[in-house]
């Protein structure tokens, strides 16, 4: 059996799309809606914004159907999208946050924060939070989405070499802070 | 040890340290290259291999991933339809508002048709003279002596 280039194949299904072959746009969101809204759920940590995030970009990809050149991957196309949006959203975030929210928010979380917590945060994704969004990046699409160091260096738009310092770096931070947790777990026991 | 082998050994470092212990995970060009350093008696590379190897067993609890929900795969698939997917069917899609609507009128119609058919007993008989001679007489006593009785 010959087997494609990923690039053509992903081509051939945008061509599709564009053409309305409702086939085409289901095996894409089954192939990426996943990792594009864990992308953004681990970067906002807010599953509604993650939502939001993750149907922009792929109203995004849905536009770009129709002109879409056989030079990427849609999964390498999608996450970058994926990625700056989020960065838009915590940069929009921050600068609300700061200048226009002069009371301190209720450090107690409602039911809903804790149950949501409960649901998404095991020891490993909330240490993950803690890192700096773009360790977090990289640490996600190489380690948890199974993108090739080139890959996510193109999603991320660096180099090689800062993808590698950035994933060094977050490792080292992570099993930090997991050790940590551990310490202060053992230590009220 | 030669320039080479400490060249080696440094890119094996990062690569440890960036991608993790399993050398599937490395870049291809390092793969082969560095793959038989990790079995060299070096206390560095044990080192980093056994930190790499932690790290990485994190990851590997991490495999139970959140999902998008159904809701989200709905709409993403709505907003590619709404884009593209009327495009083949021509002016039916025109339609597709009225579907349901009149699909359900028809229904109606037939289970009306049906009804009439199947319960003939439902319709008024029209032997019943007496009833409308009744409702139509002035009186109850003129009805009684119109029907001969005393």
């Amino acid at each position: 059996m010959r087997k494609t280039d990923p690039v053509e194949r992903d081509a051939d299904l945008m061509r599709r799309v564009a053409r309305g072959d409702g086939s085409a746009s289901r095996l894409l969101a089954r192939e990426h809606l996943d990792g594009a809204y864990r992308q953004a759920l681990s970067l906002l940590g807010n599953r509604s914004d993650a939502e939001d995030t993750a149907q922009e970009a792929f109203l995004r990809l849905w536009k770009a159907a129709p002109d879409w050149q056989p030079q990427a991957r849609i999964k390498t196309w999608l996450y970058r999208v994926v990625y700056n949006l989020c960065m838009d959203r915590l940069r929009q975030s921050k600068r609300f946050s700061s200048a226009e929210i002069p009371e301190q928010a209720d450090p107690a979380p409602s039911m809903f924060e804790l149950r949501e917590r409960q649901q998404m945060h095991d020891s490993l994704t909330h240490s993950l939070q803690q890192l700096p969004a773009r360790q977090q990046a990289a640490i996600r699409l190489v380690h948890l989405e199974e993108c090739s160091g080139r890959e996510a260096a193109g999603i991320l738009d660096i180099s090689t070499d800062a993808l590698e310092s950035l994933l060094a770096r977050g490792r080292r931070k992570l099993r930090d802070l997991l050790q940590t947790a551990e310490n202060r777990k053992g230590g009220r026991k | 040890m030669s320039h080479d082998t400490d060249t080696d050994k440094q890119r094996l470092l990062r690569v440890l340290d960036a991608y993790g212990a399993d050398p599937a995970r490395w870049p291809p060009q390092d793969r082969q290259r560095l793959s038989p350093l990790l079995a060299a008696p070096d206390p560095e590379v044990t080192a980093h291999l056994a930190e790499a190897r932690t790290v990485d067993s994190l990851f590997k609890e991490q495999e139970q991933q959140a999902h998008a929900p159904s809701h989200l795969m709905g709409a993403v698939l709505n907003d590619a339809d709404r884009l593209y997917g009327a495009r083949d069917k021509g002016f039916l899609f025109l339609l597709r508002p009225f579907v349901g609507v009149g699909s359900g009128l028809a229904f109606a119609l037939m289970i009306g048709i049906l009804v009439g058919i199947l319960s003939p007993n439902l319709t008024v008989p029209d032997d019943e003279p007496l009833l409308n001679d009744l409702a139509w007489s002035d009186s109850l006593q003129e009805w009684e002596l119109g029907n001969g009785s005393s």
